[in-house]
């Protein structure tokens, strides 16, 4: 019989295979590390057009998540303040914290033009994906769950990777991550008494009939 | 060296080339960054430096070979790279300062509620629209209002698409001041007015004239008694296509004053309809409607009897219990004949018939009808007292007439409700206006809305005449015919955009108030930067300024825009104050107008100039007498046929002609989309050799008309039924094909409603008719509809141990015997009816029962939602399911539309349609009775069943789908997620409802005359990155709603987004009593079963917002959450709400006697079950 293959192919095809498996499994390897909101999302920190920082506002002069975020208590959506919210106490003509501040001109222009300031949204989640923010800050889950230690960030940036996963981790357990309602807002809350977080949460679970969803019409409609 | 990795050294070990001193590094330049993610060996790689330097442990720096280094920084920037394979930024813009009126009760993302109404001709309809974010998205009916309680039609729910109609707003014309075919601005009208104005004055009005429609407006009264006043000369005229004016002549024959009859059919046992369409779309036909079905649900021993005679198909030929077709040229005839068989049991009361009379009646009347007048004599002098005839619009006064005179004989006067009729019915019409302008009496004439020029009559040629005046300006919502002969066309703002008033049709005083701005006219090409000059204008405005309404603050005339405006909304309070007795400086007006404008009406009871009910007397019989004809016409023949015209179901009368949800709309009684037909009877049409969509000439005197023919059983012999409204092949914005015959050439002012003398001609064309009757079809032989005679439903309750209505159904040791019969799941009984017993073993939520105890909190749940060997567990507080109550439905398709806006399903166009395509959630399916099973009787009746997907408990869709997008909820629902849908269809082809939909083509996203063009090459650029519906259309989708793309299923979903609403509201109203946020009057007694938790059980739920159940757990109060089909019917067919409540309206509706599945023998288990029609037939006529 006629050699068909040459001596050197025998290698070469078990190096190719050894080398496609090894390719597959670091492509998948590769997806699930880099392509999941686990990587895209956190740590993004988008500059935004005035450099408001919380740590400054929230960590050192301890303003409530609720003076400026107004309605995440009842609206499906936690939204930004207006800039009337600002001027509360940067209006150079009546309280005039720092009013004249170049940080805040945009603040300024948008109050009296009536032009947004186009803040740059860092949470954002796919619009297939119906949350409703007011539901969850009612029942005892708070900010810091989601959104991290916002007391400590100069600039937002994305906590958590706010993925279906990641959500449905809670959605499993809730108890892991209650607290009362009225620490929603605190963000450095410890459990009183040396109580551990786990049997507050489960006590919460239990006061408030905390049955997150776990099908589709949770979410998704 | 090849292959080697590693710092390069010499050979006695050195390191080589080691130029670097780690302690130049500066590690706070790695430090200044903001904290990243940690990657090993990456992090001192920072932007812009060039050189990397890993540095190791002890702080060596190591020396990289350069190949190891490009290979290093390659990577770290691919994996830079990948960290910014993010999302692009998004703005996200909050308000600048939240407006006043927003301020503290506005919530983005939750609706907001505000009362106005439609204005409509003789009756306005008040309404209650949802706004999000400032854009009103949907209509509902006023519950509180005492004319409709919340109803809405057709009509009014697809009113909103005429508001965002890109054909409206979009079209340069139709939302801009034309002058003389050019554009102009409102400042060129608004000079053009004020030296109109000028003019007149000083010749008192000469040649001035406005020609309006008939909504009944008391500010626009107030404008024409200041018109009248200021310029005698001046003339005020009032056109409707579809009037009353027989009705009017009718009462003023009978009681000499003009009077406008309401029937009060909840007093009525016994009704006799003749060609009157009033449960369907006429006057005050919503009030009317749920009076009836107030009559036809619930206990039997109350059940009304309805006889209808009538020529064609309606909606309460649907209702009837006995139905006659007749011509409706012989329809006086049969009443007459009716009197002349009563007028032996009621002596002096009735007009004698004369002998000559008598004898043309027995030739003229068919046989069918000679039939039906000794039972029906006799049912109604047994009735006498709770009886009543009541006679439709469309024959002649002297039958109106007759039925007074008849109805008072049976003494059955008490039970009608005559009112003065508004005075806007009582001015000159149109061919008074057209004799003025060919007498060239008339130099200026105003239209204000309808569409003369469209829908005069024929005869009177109203076009012509037009142009005899010197000057027209027509004031109209779209640019349509009139608008084209006419010199100025002055754009109307929708009722959703301006102040007005209007009253109902029982005279209440109601508020219609804007929900928006104008809109303005949306650029239609980037180029194209003239919007400010568009924008429409109410009437209010338009004539206070034409006639220099003296404005209500301080009397002088108005003379600019901005002092009409305001004038307006002055007028309209200062209407207010006069209705409800307060003068204009009483110190209780601002806060009564600020209810009246939040309630939307001013209740009757505080109304101190609501026209109010008289109680006329009937003038002397021989008057009557006088006016009855010597001899009936001849009956329709064969040469000489019959012709009505009616009011279309989806168009009325054209108004409604570029609402593309309308057109698209299934006829309820053809089930013809964008079209419309001829309708003959299966007779007449074998008499002249036709077959559905021939196309047929009518000749009379000298008018010719060609359009197809629709066979309809059910419809008169020798009478052919005609359709109002379609104008001929039209264009609504992207949807390219569709529309129906222009039928106004026609129809002459001698005979606006009944023509005969008709000859029909065969032509050799044909048309394409698009019906979705064959569309989702339940094969033939199953038990699909169920009629049910009254006195066999007695039976059957009795003897199947049931209760019978009105008994209490629920108790829970109701001991049933009907048990007995069904002792497996499998073997259901034919009418598939469970019993209780049934209901426990075979549902997993059984109607009514002990709702299973929840998880104790400690316990993990341990079920696996994608378990396919497990099914769904329904152990939710909530289990939903509906009643459709077939008694009562008539078919009118208010539902679906209401469907259609809620969820945002597209218009898929007439030739989509006739693929089958419809994208309709919820049909009506039409069934004609018969005998034989193939084709309808001669004399059929008619069941209408909404159907839509009846989340099945057991539904075969979800077992088929390849990717679990068909899921069950833990509710009960059957749900479908979009977005893990790959369209396989493989689930509509296992639905035996035929009940799901499939997005075949765009149709949200891309204008219907270019689906089939592949992305990205649309006309318009490429349809990946930019949405190409037009921008208002976009401004209409419903927020809660996904909008579906391409390849995706869709179906109904008990309209989810309303019941994930309430639960969050009911959810979060306990948290915020429980958290003492807010107080309400709590039920001290309750305890709930099992541990207690933070809620309180509140004394009203209702008002709450949410309740307890008796686990403890936070529900929502029956009745609280409506769907959207649920809460638009007329007649309140469907019942919806959680089952497992046992007080709740659809557990009790589920016990009803008769109560049955669709297609239950299939094991399906359905959620959505049907209730049969119920008829009450009278034994002698049967």
């Amino acid at each position: 019989m006629p050699v068909i293959f040459r001596r050197s192919r025998d290698t070469q095809l078990r190096q190719g295979v050894v080398g496609i498996i090894l390719g597959l499994g670091l492509g998948v390897f590769a997806w699930y590390y880099y392509a999941l909101p686990s990587y895209t999302r956190v740590g993004y920190t988008p500059v935004q057009p005035v450099a408001f920082s919380h740590q400054l506002h929230v960590g050192q002069l301890g303003m409530d998540c609720t003076y400026c975020h107004q309605h995440v208590f009842h609206s499906p959506h936690a939204t930004v303040p207006s800039a009337q919210v600002c001027m509360n106490c940067h209006n150079p003509r009546k309280a005039n914290v720092k009013g004249n501040s170049p940080l805040l001109a945009l603040i300024r222009e948008s109050y009296e033009t009536g032009k947004p300031v186009a803040w740059k949204r860092v949470h954002k989640l796919p619009e297939y994906a119906y949350f409703n923010h007011a539901v969850h800050v009612n029942k005892g889950v708070s900010c810091v769950s989601c959104h991290g230690l916002v007391n400590e960030m100069p600039i937002v940036r994305h906590d958590q990777p706010l993925s279906m996963g990641w959500c449905l981790q809670c959605h499993h357990a809730p108890e892991e991550h209650l607290r009362p309602v009225e620490q929603v807002t605190n963000p450095s809350w410890k459990p009183e008494g040396g109580k551990p977080r786990l049997d507050i949460g489960w006590e919460i679970k239990r006061q408030l009939q905390v049955q997150a969803p776990l099908h589709c019409q949770g979410c998704h409609r | 060296m090849r292959g080697a990795i590693g710092p390069e050294r010499a050979s006695n070990g050195e390191e080589k080339g080691a130029t670097m001193n780690p302690a130049n590094y500066l590690r706070r330049e790695v430090q200044t960054e903001a904290p990243q993610q940690e990657f090993p060996g990456f992090v001192h790689i920072y932007p812009g430096s060039g050189l990397a330097e890993p540095h190791d442990e002890d702080g060596s720096a190591a020396h990289w070979h350069r190949r190891q280094f490009l290979a290093y920084s390659l990577a770290g920037t691919a994996a830079a790279s990948l960290a910014s394979c993010r999302r692009p930024d998004q703005p996200i813009l909050p308000y600048s300062a939240v407006p006043e009126d927003r301020l503290g009760h506005v919530v983005h993302g939750l609706p907001t509620f505000y009362a106005t109404t439609q204005p409509r001709p003789f009756g306005s309809l008040p309404l209650l629209v949802e706004s999000h974010d400032g854009r009103p998205t949907k209509i509902e009916g006023h519950p509180r209002h005492p004319a409709t309680s919340g109803s809405t039609d057709a009509y009014a729910q697809a009113a909103i698409l005429d508001l965002y109609s890109p054909d409206r707003v979009m079209s340069p014309r139709s939302c801009s001041v034309v002058e003389r075919g050019m554009l102009r601005h409102w400042e060129d009208f608004d000079r053009f007015a004020r030296s109109l104005a000028e003019r007149l004055r000083s010749v008192q009005g000469q040649g001035f004239a406005v020609l309006t429609e008939q909504v009944p407006s008391p500010a626009l009264r107030r404008i024409r008694d200041h018109l009248r006043q200021q310029w005698p000369q001046a003339q005020w005229y009032t056109y409707e296509p579809i009037d009353y004016a027989e009705v009017l002549r009718g009462t003023e024959l009978a009681f000499g004053q003009p009077l406008v009859p309401t029937p009060d059919l909840e007093k009525i046992d016994c009704l006799l309809v003749l060609d009157s369409d009033c449960l369907g779309i006429e006057w005050d036909s919503l009030a009317q409607a749920r009076r009836f079905a107030r009559r036809r649900q619930g206990s039997p021993h109350h059940f009304n009897r309805l006889y209808v005679v009538e020529s064609t198909w309606t909606l309460t030929g649907f209702m009837a219990d006995h139905r006659l077709r007749l011509p409706a040229s012989l329809i006086g005839g049969f009443l007459l004949a009716l009197i002349r068989e009563l007028s032996e049991a009621l002596p002096q009361k009735l007009p004698i018939i004369p002998a000559s009379l008598s004898a043309s009646l027995r030739q003229t009347l068919p046989e069918s009808a000679r039939r039906w007048l000794g039972p029906l004599a006799r049912d109604l002098l047994k009735h006498r007292g709770r009886c009543s005839v009541q006679v439709g619009y469309r024959q002649p006064a002297v039958v109106h007439a007759l039925a007074h005179v008849l109805n008072s004989a049976l003494d059955a006067a008490s039970l009608w409700e005559f009112r003065p009729p508004p005075p806007e019915m009582l001015e000159a019409g149109l061919s008074a206006l057209t004799e003025a302008l060919q007498a060239g009496r008339i130099d200026t004439l105003v239209i204000l809305g309808g569409n003369p020029v469209l829908n005069a009559p024929a005869d009177l040629q109203f076009p012509a005449a037009l142009r005899q005046a010197k000057t027209t300006i027509r004031i109209g919502l779209y640019y349509d015919q009139t608008s084209e002969v006419c010199h100025w066309h002055l754009p109307l703002a929708h009722f959703l955009e301006g102040w007005g008033d209007t009253e109902s049709s029982d005279g209440t005083l109601c508020c219609i108030q804007p929900l928006i701005e104008p809109l303005q006219g949306f650029p239609t090409s980037p180029a194209d930067q003239e919007a400010p000059a568009r924008g429409g204008r109410t009437a209010l405005e338009i004539l206070a300024l034409l006639t220099q309404f003296p404005h209500p603050r301080d009397g002088k005339p108005v003379t600019s825009y901005h002092s009409a405006r305001t004038a307006a909304y002055e007028l309209i309070r200062m209407v207010f104050a006069s209705r409800a007795g307060l003068a204009l400086d009483d110190p209780q007006l601002p806060l009564a107008f600020q209810r009246y404008k939040q309630l939307g009406f001013l209740p009757p009871e505080q109304d101190q100039q609501r026209r109010a009910s008289v109680r006329p007397t009937l003038r002397p019989l021989s008057e009557l007498q006088r006016a009855l004809p010597s001899s009936l016409p001849a009956p329709p023949q064969r040469n000489a046929l019959e012709v009505t015209f009616h009011p279309d179901y989806s168009l009325y009368d054209g108004r409604y002609l570029y609402n593309a949800w309308l057109q698209e709309l299934p006829d309820p009684v053809t089930k013809l989309v964008w079209d419309n037909a001829a309708l003959i009877s299966p007779q007449t049409a074998q008499d002249f050799g036709l077959t559905p969509g021939d196309v047929i000439r009518l000749h009379h005197d000298r008018y010719r008309l060609e359009i197809p023919v629709f066979i309809l059983p059910g419809q008169a012999d020798n009478s052919i039924a005609l359709h109002l409204g379609q104008c001929g092949e039209i264009r609504i914005a992207h949807i390219a094909g569709g529309g129906g015959t222009n039928v106004f050439p026609f129809r002459t002012s001698q005979a606006r409603y009944i023509l005969t003398q008709v000859r029909l001609e065969k032509t050799t064309r044909r048309a394409t008719l698009v019906t979705t009757q064959e569309h989702g079809v339940i094969p033939q032989g199953r038990d699909i509809v169920r009629e049910v005679d009254l006195s066999k439903l007695r039976s059957l309750a009795s003897s199947a141990g049931h209760a019978a209505e009105g008994e209490d159904n629920t108790s829970p040791d109701h001991n049933s015997s009907f048990s007995a019969h069904h002792d497996s799941l499998l073997g259901l009984p034919p009418d598939g009816h469970l019993s209780e017993e049934d209901l426990r073993r075979g549902y997993q939520a059984g109607y009514g029962q002990v709702p299973p105890p929840p998880l104790p909190a400690r316990d993990k749940q341990r079920r696996f939602p994608l378990d396919l060997a497990r099914p769904e567990r329904l152990d939710s507080p909530f289990q939903w399911g509906m009643v459709i109550d077939l008694s009562v439905c008539t078919g009118c398709s208010a539902c679906i539309l209401a469907c259609q806006v809620e969820n945002n399903i597209p218009v898929v166009g007439k030739y989509e349609v006739q693929r089958n395509r419809e994208m309709h959630w919820l049909r009506i399916d039409r069934y004609f009775s018969s005998a034989n099973g193939q084709v309808a009787d001669a004399e059929p009746r008619v069941i209408t069943q909404p159907l839509a997907c009846v989340h099945c408990e057991q539904a075969p869709c979800e077992q088929v789908c390849p990717v679990n997008a068909s899921v069950h909820s833990p509710e009960g629902l059957n749900l479908q997620v979009y977005n893990r849908c790959i369209g396989t269809r493989y689930c509509a082809n296992a639905c035996p409802y035929k009940a799901r939909r499939f997005n075949w083509f765009d149709y949200n996203k891309r204008p219907l005359d270019s689906l089939r063009t592949p992305t990205p090459l649309t006309p318009e650029g490429s349809a990946l990155t930019r949405p190409l519906l037009p921008e208002p259309l976009r401004m209409l989708k419903n927020p809660d709603v996904t909008v579906r793309m391409r390849g995706v299923m869709e179906k109904c979903t008990y309209c989810v987004q309303r019941l994930e609403r309430a639960k969050y509201g009911a959810k979060i109203a306990a948290t915020e009593v429980a958290q003492g946020r807010r107080t309400i009057p709590i039920d001290a007694h309750y305890r709930p079963d099992g541990p207690p938790s933070a809620y309180r059980k509140p004394q009203d739920p209702r008002s709450a917002g949410y309740d307890l159940d008796r686990w403890g757990r936070v529900i929502v109060p029956d009745g609280l959450v409506r769907t959207a089909c649920q809460a638009v019917c007329p007649t309140q067919a469907i019942t919806f709400g959680n089952l497992l409540d046992p007080q709740s309206a659809v557990t009790a509706a589920k016990l009803r006697a008769g109560e049955y599945a669709l297609l239950g023998e299939l094991n399906t288990k359905p959620r959505t079950s049907y209730l049969p029609r119920l008829r009450n037939p009278n034994p002698e006529l049967t």
